[in-house]
């Protein structure tokens, strides 16, 4: 790619990278949530990959794996204790509901929505990577 | 033959799922099954029992959470599946 295009998009993307955590984060306050962030972030990412930018924190295949599947594991714990508190009436952890509205409410819910959008984000960056590098393959 | 087989195998599916779709409800009527109580208690408490103002997070992050874990874990199974299918089993 030119290098208009690689100055014009390593200096949107930790823009589109913000907004994707906003959408994240309030996804219990507005409109969003974990897979419309997820979705966000991610698309943030391969377009980094398409105009070829190698960044140093960017994701690889491995952490991209180790994220998904830690990312489950804890969505699976989380809800688990919070389910079988609602079911056995027992008040292992409490986790305040808080002011309807404000950021740090709604008990697990801001939680997990974080943890979807990281499965989301990993998982697509993650088949991208690996599509791309079989066509890599490829051509040379 | 196969072309045969398969169109007669398509029109019988397609006989049996018709049949079936006749005995539905009416699209939009006042008493349908789907316009019960709960749809009241969800909109009535959701707020107050959840702590989300988002009603819609409410529902899939904390009454229907359990559907949502098994819709993010197809994401894994995707990826899963690429590997196993495309690059031969080899993790990585």
């Amino acid at each position: 790619m030119t290098i208009i295009i690689q100055n014009v998009v390593r200096l949107i993307v930790p823009f589109i990278l913000m907004f994707g955590a906003y959408v994240t984060v309030y996804g219990h306050v507005s409109p969003g949530g974990g897979f419309a962030g997820g979705t966000i972030l991610a698309a943030a990412l391969i377009l980094e990959r398409f105009v070829g930018i190698n960044r140093k924190w960017s994701l690889n295949k491995s952490t991209c794996l180790k994220g998904v599947s830690f990312s489950l594991v804890g969505y699976g714990i989380l809800k688990g204790i919070a389910f079988l508190e609602g079911a056995m009436h027992i008040e292992l952890i409490h986790w305040p509901l808080g002011q309807p509205g404000a950021l740090f409410s709604a008990g697990i819910i801001p939680l997990l929505n974080i943890l979807i959008g990281l499965v989301v984000m990993m998982a697509f960056v993650l088949l991208f990577d690996l599509f791309n590098e079989d066509l890599a393959g490829e051509d040379h | 033959m196969r072309l045969t087989v398969s169109i007669f195998v398509a029109v019988c599916l397609a006989v049996v799922l018709l049949v079936g779709i006749v005995d539905f409800p009416e699209f939009g009527a006042a008493n349908n099954p789907a316009h019960n109580e709960v749809m009241e208690k969800y909109i009535e408490e959701g707020v107050k029992e959840t702590g989300a103002v988002n009603l819609v997070s409410g529902m899939i992050l904390d009454y229907r959470a359990f559907d949502t874990f098994i819709e993010s874990i197809v994401f894994f199974t995707a990826v899963i599946s690429v590997f196993a299918v495309l690059k031969g089993g080899k993790i990585l």
